[in-house]
């Protein structure tokens, strides 16, 4: 700052400070950088929002446009009444840890290995894995549903391949259905989380890693003392995106556990609900739009905690 | 104080078995990559394979190889589905959406990061709530805006509410961009540069590898994106690629060739993305310049 | 609302009165002007509800025989949403007829099932961008059965109906699908009459004679004589079918149960309920999920040797095997009626089902209605036959029943005839009520019957769960 007013002629120091607020760049031209998010923000999302919120205390009569102001009854009914809500709600956090632990881990593993001066062809593997995450949540469910298919799939394969007795029809199985989403999830973005790294990686200066090298550190220490605390932003940025998926998965249940129509989307002992498909059944099957609402809206507020959590945890994901 | 060009040779980049390079080392690796590469890719292999077969014939889905290589489904996907007509749709509007989408994101990103300013705190809280917000209620309050508009069965509708970057978008430039030394900002601030040059000159290049991401994270969310074009486009010869998929998708039993195109659109439709990332994939490997020794 | 009907109404009659003036203006001396009162159906509001009335209008027109015909009015714009692909070639060809018989102009809309049940939705309540035909599945149609009429958002039929010439002529039976408090809300487009394709060389290879099969207990046997697998070592199936479609669901309709009965109560409690499901359990070693493969291809091989189908997935073997003549030659597929319980039970159930209505908020409701009506029942120039030739459907007009084309021999039945069969079929097919409760009670049973399958509880329990949590859900949703 001092050398900002060192910068400034005698003279002007005495302008309004309009005028010095627009001399100086620096003042507004982060709000002319933010503009574009904002303008559309406020024009195509911000209406939307409240009226999405309004319409967690109302309830429409007959499909029509006309609404019945119910106050909290939509809240009070998701959070003591719904029995898939609840089952929503379990499979959430399952699957949210289920895929930090799994995909983290492993993307930092194979982040590693595809920056190896050793590998060869590194950009075949690395467009390689990669593409699962590219294909749509339709193939994917497709993908995942014919590999663990009774008769064809290669679960089944495998499993009788190793010893297996007989083949399992694993839609049967409630237990089941965490692990086998969990499976698809994970051959579906592991890909995409190393990729992630491996730009985070890159950011790293060289000479940072070559002093170490001289100071004699092993590669696990280069690791854990450099490379981890360097990428922790970006380990931030996966990590919320993942719990954020969680909350949002959609295609790949629905096309996994059927609830594409009217009829099904359970799973097994209709254990297999996620926010998002159940919210889209109440409010395009059963019509009670006002109610997927208030879901919706109590989803985002664990949305809001679980991120803020996060983000404290990773110090706001500022790198040191 | 030197900079160094932003595209290295991918084996300058750091990495602690650096001065180890051996041959059984690369052998090791390579194999074991090779390896899980191969189980990663066998599903997708397998149901390409099953999409170069004859449209009747059942396969054995351990091995991925057609009995009988054919390119039936896919000439069948063209001329009875003609999803040609959906891939140009989607084609045109993605790219549209990317270049504007990536360029607003790493603005916002950028001041974000790199300034302080009143309401930053609580922009940057918007931008991570609206990365939350449960759109698939929102449904008929957004369709409500976009009618109010005129954007109904428009690919504006599509477009313009990206142009100003997508919420997971500017948080991750921000992430990046957290990492570019304000002393490099001041010292061009100096020599008399205004805040755009710094931006077009010092950041954007250094960030290439964050922008690379960011683009193909938009094309790839642009081009998969189902839900809202699926509402907002109501013309089927308009239609995008993910809705026209779907619509065939749920064909299944009622049409005995829709769930053999189903895939075979899927993967050509996997190409685009696929080729673009290969094609940027080098940026994402490029080293942050900045010999500047703090 | 009300503002662009008057637009409507003004102008139509400016066009008539323009129209009017200017033969008048080129008519001779002798011309005489005329007013002519003309009913009008439209919609208004009234006290903040909108009700359709007929209201009366005046229009002033001239014309005399010798003068050119009077200026054609411009034709109204139609929105027609529909689902399913196949029908698609039915009204690329039926477009022009449908133009021109109704002064019309239609746009037809195909929209995924996906994308339609979200769109819908969306457009009723955002007040525009609705259909005014739309045509879904059945059980998307009678998810909106719920309430009074005054809360349901489709025309009621039944006076359209009546005022039609296809009043007597339709189904009565396929008409309870789609009916609550006693009106009609849904046309259905189809009756789709269960039946059984066998593959009747390769059963006589392990001493069976399909077509003398008449109970389950009979058919079970039959299964239990086949061998369990090809001479080339892959497996032979006896039954192909989802878990609950068409063998599961005719069992039901045989036994006289559905989800709900016509007071909207669940099922499932009901004796015959579980009869029915234990009846299809005794298959279970016989059975394969209809996504295993193509079907058509299975059966042609003899790999699966029996599939109970209604006569849409008749089309697909229709389609798929009708230009293979060399297989017409040799083939060994059959059809014939499905088995019973008892002598008198219904032979046949249903799978499936498409039905269309005419959404409230249409401004041409009169008109649409009728183009609707025709659509759907209309075979003055054969277009119901040609639905059955291209698809397979049956249509649900008993008087197009006598049509030639429904005897004909199919090439791949080996000369054999299938609409016989599903007329047969039809005639049979029993009365059951659907509404908003049924997708309810559906899935509570799927979520528990999937459990059941794999015996990890038994069928007993399964019935318990599934019908206490069906309740719960109706009396959540209420």
């Amino acid at each position: 700052m001092a050398n900002l007013h060192a910068s400034i002629p005698m003279e002007t120091r005495r302008l309004s400070p309009a005028l010095i607020f627009f001399r100086d760049q620096r003042k507004w031209v982060p709000y002319l950088f933010v503009a574009p998010f904002f303008i559309t923000f406020a024009i195509f999302t911000l209406y939307p929002i409240i009226r999405a919120i309004v319409m967690g205390f109302q309830e429409s009569v007959g499909y029509s446009n006309q609404w019945e102001w119910i106050g909290l009854k939509n809240y009070v009914e998701a959070l003591t009444n719904d029995r898939q809500f609840a089952i929503a709600a379990k499979n959430f956090v399952l699957y949210s840890l289920g895929s930090l632990l799994s995909q983290i881990p492993a993307g930092l593993m194979l982040a590693w290995m595809l920056t190896s001066p050793s590998l060869r062809f590194k950009g075949f593997f690395r467009a390689l894995f990669f593409i699962p995450s590219v294909l749509p949540g339709v193939t994917v469910g497709v993908i995942g549903a014919w590999f663990f298919n009774e008769t064809r799939g290669l679960a089944n394969e495998l499993y009788l391949l190793f010893g297996g007795a007989a083949r399992i029809k694993f839609t049967l199985y409630p237990e089941y259905i965490l692990p086998m989403l969990l499976t698809i999830a994970f051959w579906q973005w592991m890909g995409n989380h190393a990729i992630f790294f491996i730009a985070g990686m890159s950011g790293i200066d060289n000479d940072v890693i070559e002093a170490s090298i001289v100071d004699g550190a092993s590669p696990w220490q280069r690791f854990r003392f450099i490379v981890l605390p360097l990428i922790l932003p970006v380990i931030a940025y996966v990590s919320i995106v993942i719990t954020a998926g969680s909350l949002t998965v959609y295609d790949v249940p629905i096309i996994f556990l059927g609830g594409g129509g009217v009829v099904g989307g359970g799973g097994a002992g209709g254990q297999g609900w996620f926010f998002l498909p159940w919210m889209m059944r109440m409010a395009f099957d059963q019509m009670r739009m006002g109610y997927a609402s208030a879901m919706g809206w109590l989803v985002f507020v664990v949305a809001i905690a679980v991120t803020a959590v996060q983000l404290k945890l990773f110090n706001f994901g500022e790198a040191k | 104080m030197q900079t160094q060009t932003s595209t290295m040779p991918v084996s300058k980049i750091y990495h602690p078995l650096r001065f180890r390079r051996s041959t059984i080392a690369t052998i090791i690796l390579t194999s074991l990559a090779i390896i899980l590469a191969v189980l990663f890719i066998w599903p997708f292999l397998s149901v390409l394979a099953w999409t170069l077969n004859d449209v009747d014939a059942s396969m054995n889905s351990l091995i991925p190889i057609p009995g009988r290589f054919t390119l039936h489904v896919y000439q069948l996907m063209l001329s009875r589905y003609r999803f040609q007509d959906y891939l140009l749709n989607s084609l045109w509007t993605s790219i549209a959406i990317t270049i504007l989408s990536t360029f607003a994101s790493a603005l916002a990103g950028f001041a974000l990061a790199k300034y302080q300013f009143p309401g930053r705190n609580i922009l940057f809280t918007i931008v991570l709530a609206v990365m939350l917000l449960p759109l698939g209620t929102m449904l008929v309050p957004s369709f409500i805006v976009m009618r109010d508009l005129g954007l109904v069965n428009n690919y504006w509708g599509l477009i313009l509410p990206t142009v100003g970057g997508g919420a997971f978008n500017i948080f991750l430039m921000r992430q990046f961009m957290l990492g570019i030394p304000t002393e490099l900002m001041e010292a061009a601030r100096i020599d008399g540069a205004n805040e755009f040059r710094i931006f077009s000159h010092i950041v954007a290049p250094n960030t290439k590898a964050a922008m690379g991401v960011v683009a193909t994270l938009v094309l790839r969310g642009a081009w998969n994106n189902l839900l809202w074009p699926q509402i907002i486009i109501s013309d089927n010869a308009k239609q995008l690629i993910m809705p026209a998929i779907a619509r065939v998708n749920e064909l299944g039993v009622a049409d005995p060739y829709a769930r053999i195109v189903t895939p075979a659109a899927a993967i050509v439709a996997a190409i685009i993305p696929l080729l673009l990332y290969s094609y940027t994939q080098r940026y994402f490997v490029s080293t942050l310049t900045g010999a500047l020794k703090s | 609302m009300s503002k662009k009907i008057d637009r409507r109404k003004f102008l139509r009659m400016t066009a008539a009165s323009a129209a009017g003036l200017f033969l008048a203006s080129c008519a001779p001396a002798s011309a005489t002007p005329q007013t002519v009162k003309e009913v009008v159906t439209v919609v208004v509001e009234k006290a903040g509800e909108k009700v359709i009335e007929t209201q009366v209008v005046e229009k002033v027109v001239t014309a005399t025989p010798e003068l050119a015909p009077a200026v054609k009015a411009e034709p109204t714009p139609l929105l027609y949403w529909f689902q399913a692909e196949n029908h698609k070639p039915e009204y690329d060809r039926r477009q022009k007829e449908l133009e021109d018989k109704f002064n019309i102009k239609i746009t037809y809309e195909l929209l995924g099932r996906d994308a339609m049940t979200k769109k819908f939705p969306t457009v009723l309540m955002a007040g525009s961008g609705y259909p005014d035909i739309i045509e879904q599945n059945a059980e998307d149609i009678v998810k909106f059965l719920k309430g009074d009429d005054k809360v349901i958002p489709f025309v009621a039929i039944d006076d359209f109906l009546s005022a039609s010439p296809y009043a007597t002529d339709v189904l009565e039976n396929r008409w309870a699908r789609y009916t609550k408090g006693g009106k009609k809300y849904g046309a259905p487009h189809d009756v789709h009459p269960i039946i059984m394709i066998y593959n009747d060389t390769e059963w006589k290879k392990f001493g069976v004679d399909m077509a003398a099969v008449k109970t389950y207990d009979e058919y079970l046997a039959a299964m239990g004589k086949m061998e369990k697998k090809l001479p080339d070592g892959s497996p032979r199936i006896g039954i192909m079918d989802c878990l609950g479609c068409a063998v599961f669901g005719s069992m039901m309709l045989q036994k006289g149960v559905w989800w709900t009965d016509a007071n909207e109560e669940p099922m499932l409690t009901n004796p015959a309920f579980k009869e029915a499901v234990e009846t299809w359990y005794k298959f279970k070693s016989y059975w394969v999920d209809i996504d295993w493969g193509n079907a058509v291809a299975m059966m042609k091989k003899g790999q699966v040797m029996t599939q109970f189908i209604p006569d849409w997935f008749f089309g697909i073997y229709k389609q798929g095997l009708k230009d293979d003549a060399e297989f017409g030659k040799t083939s060994g597929l059959r059809v014939m009626r499905i088995p019973y319980f008892k002598p008198d039970d219904c032979r046949t159930g249903s799978w499936g089902g498409t039905a269309a209505s005419v959404p409230k908020l249409s401004k041409i409701v009169d008109l649409a209605m009728k183009v609707l009506l025709y659509t759907y029942f209309e075979n003055g120039e054969k277009q119901l036959e040609a639905r059955f030739n291209d698809t397979g459907i049956l249509p649900p007009v008993k008087s197009v029943w006598d049509a030639d084309i429904f005897k004909q021999p199919e090439g791949f039945l080996g000369g054999t005839n299938a609409g016989q069969v599903f007329i047969e079929a039809a005639r049979q097919l029993p009365k059951y009520s659907e509404n908003w409760k049924t997708a309810l009670v559906a899935s509570a049973w799927g979520e528990q019957q999937a459990l059941a399958w794999a015996d990890t509880i038994k069928i007993d329990q399964a019935i318990q769960t599934a019908d206490e949590n069906a309740k719960a859900e109706i009396k959540k949703n209420e």
